[in-house]
């Protein structure tokens, strides 16, 4: 029943909305947002996880057999009758709740550039049409298009994974200035915040890694971005995808799975913090 | 000696000035507000809003919807989509019939006391630029006010009634939600014990004073125990009904809660439903939730009664009862166990602390079982 007192304090007004940003693929998007929708509703809270990516990968990831487009995201954000179908599905029998994305939003992506409001599609929904959780997870697209540029209007806060290589570096450097320009484009406010740079897929025994890792902080303070501690590189993360599971679920104990603990923790407390500004 | 590859700053060069040309942008914005804000205001408007005021001690006045803020301790959580829309189509036809309740607030914007679906339809939906209203003061207790004034409708749904009373109940007296079943349980269970437990219900209407004078003489000795008792029974309702009815809503898996917030699904049938669980169908959580969102659309879209509900549920047990019944012969043979105990001499001889041992087992046994 542990779930039960952060329940009671929760107005959906205190909703904290949070992107996964990454303007490159393969970085480990999909695979920080389930374990951090995962670790977060261990600490008593509810999530929803948005997929935006129309390569709906977040299907396997949850163990989920992929969604008809009417139950999708594709629908939640395409069609014009919205009426809060956000056809939650709850994953893993945890307080995570999945909203599945189908192939079909690359052409809700497309109509929506020519729609009144277009970038502002699911912000506006989440507004009149709030889910009743604490944090909303959105896995974007690796493609900086439409799909990216609702999910900056949703946010609150925007995490970055990065890949401690040369292409994975540069995207991310693109991305946090995108995110500036297009949050003045949309006139966000208050704006977006780039919270924090995850890098991911590490491996303490390739040099460049460890090279950018050292380099990466002093960088990211000119930006007023914290850098998180390192996800490690572990085959376990792809046994586990094909199992549909958080590493945490399918092995409990990894090591690998304290590397997204400092994350939760932040997100917890900004969670605890949220709730009572808001509710007082 | 390491390789040492091309460092990674270049590439954020341009990252870099972007951000701090828009931190620069952000300061000398919030200088410009700073200033505008010492400015002293415009008279004509000061003069404007002074006169407004002055009508409104009379009565009703006209507030710019803009102005005005949903209450944070507003006990209804959900307001769906079909009761704005139900109020627009009212609002248009009729008008506004009835003022809604306004709290001024020191920087000049409202706080809805009453009235929050008529003021987003009217603002949100029909785009009204003002709305009728009367202003009272800031209550003391915020919330107990805007409960009180909630809980006797019925449209609060349930959960949300239930989320107001708890949140309430930790207000007053520090108890969270789980340590209230606790505490409710043993001490109703001791009450029903000496048979007293009715009398409790008839202290809902009692005065504060004799509450307290009357608790302590149905045995309740216990300080947190007494204000606990005291708070539910101060919001008018009874602690009995309290555990069977609002407790258990808390605890509803998320599909039920939400077809309860969005779809209107009632308490009861949404307590009944809630029984088909993984546990219970012996299956795991996916497909028990799948067992339950097909039940509960089922009991939605036939509108069924709590009875036939209650059917639809054994009906879908019983296709998993093939599993139940290796389990329950020991529940069987605990059954004849106690039976034994009970008829025998063992209970006469046997030492206090084991009784008391036995006991405690028992209770928390009776707890489980509650809480299955």
């Amino acid at each position: 029943m542990e779930i039960v007192e952060t329940q009671i304090s929760t107005y959906y007004r205190s909703m904290l909305t949070i992107s996964i940003l990454a303007n490159a693929g393969g970085v480990g998007k999909s695979t920080l947002a389930i374990h951090l929708a995962y670790a977060v509703s261990r600490s008593g809270f509810t999530v929803a996880l948005l997929d935006l990516d129309p390569q709906h990968s977040l299907d396997r990831f949850c163990g989920l057999p992929p969604a008809e487009a009417e139950n999708s995201m594709a629908q939640a954000l395409g069609s014009k009758n919205f009426k809060g179908e956000w056809n939650l599905i709850p994953a893993w029998g945890e307080q995570v709740l999945v909203s599945q994305s189908h192939i079909d939003l690359a052409q809700v992506s497309s109509d929506l550039a020519t729609r009144r409001r277009g970038s502002y599609t699911l912000r506006d929904r989440l507004q009149s049409h709030p889910i009743s959780c604490d944090l909303v997870v959105l896995d974007c697209p690796a493609t900086l298009g439409m799909l990216c540029e609702n999910a900056l209007a949703a946010s609150d806060l925007v995490l970055v994974p990065v890949q401690l290589e040369p292409k994975s570096i540069g995207g991310a450097a693109d991305l946090v200035a995108w995110c500036i320009t297009a949050s003045n484009d949309l006139q966000l406010e208050p704006r977006p915040k780039v919270h924090g740079i995850v890098p991911s897929i590490y491996n303490k025994d390739a040099a460049i890694h460890r090279q950018y890792l050292e380099q990466l902080p002093q960088i990211a303070a000119q930006l007023d971005i914290q850098v998180y501690p390192p996800i490690r590189y572990s085959k376990e993360f792809v046994n586990t995808s094909a199992y549909g599971l958080p590493l945490h679920k399918y092995r409990p104990g990894h090591a690998a799975c304290d590397d997204f603990e400092a994350i939760t923790q932040d997100l917890v407390t900004l969670l605890k913090k949220t709730h009572a500004q808001k509710v007082s | 000696m390491p390789r040492k590859f091309p460092d990674i700053s270049d590439q954020f060069k341009s990252t870099i000035q972007t951000h701090s040309q828009q931190k620069e942008i952000d300061t000398l914005r919030a200088e410009v507000e700073e200033l505008r804000a010492k400015q002293s205001p415009d008279l004509e408007t000061e003069l404007t809003r002074l006169r407004e005021q002055l009508s409104s001690q009379t009565g009703e006045m006209e507030v710019n919807t803009d102005l005005i803020d949903p209450n944070p301790s507003q006990p209804r959580r959900t307001i769906t989509d079909a009761e704005i829309q139900k109020k627009v189509r009212f609002l248009t036809q009729q008008g506004q019939t009835v003022p809604i309740i306004l709290i001024p607030q020191e920087n000049g914007r409202y706080l809805i006391f009453d009235g929050e679906v008529r003021w987003r339809a009217a603002r949100f939906k029909l785009g009204w630029e003002k709305i009728k209203a009367v202003l009272i003061p800031m209550p003391e207790d915020l919330h107990r006010s805007a409960l009180e004034t909630f809980l006797g409708f019925e449209d609060l749904n349930p959960l949300d009634k239930a989320e107001a009373v708890f949140r309430q109940v930790k207000q007053d007296t520090g108890v969270d939600p789980d340590k209230v079943f606790t505490l409710l349980n043993t001490c109703l269970r001791a009450m029903e014990r000496s048979g007293q437990i009715k009398e409790l219900g008839k202290l809902v209407d009692a005065s504060s004073e004799s509450q307290t004078e009357r608790l302590q003489s149905l045995g309740v000795t216990d300080e947190l125990v007494l204000q606990l008792l005291l708070s539910i029974l101060h919001m008018g309702l009874n602690p009995a009904s309290v555990k069977t009815q609002f407790l258990p809503m808390l605890s509803l898996p998320n599909d039920l809660k939400e077809a309860v917030r969005e779809k209107g699904l009632k308490g009861a049938h949404a307590l009944i439903l809630a029984t088909l669980s993984a546990k219970v169908l012996k299956t795991n959580e996916k497909a028990a939730a799948k067992e339950r969102v097909k039940a509960t659309q089922t009991v939605l879209s036939q509108d069924l009664t709590v009875a036939k509900t209650r059917e639809l549920i054994a009906e879908i047990k019983a296709k998993y009862a093939p599993n139940n019944a290796i389990e329950s012969k020991k529940i069987t043979s605990l059954i004849k166990t106690i039976d034994a105990i009970v008829a025998g001499e063992e209970l006469k001889s046997a030492s206090p602390e084991q009784i008391a041992e036995l006991r405690q087992k028992l209770n928390t046994a009776l707890e489980m079982l509650d809480r299955a």
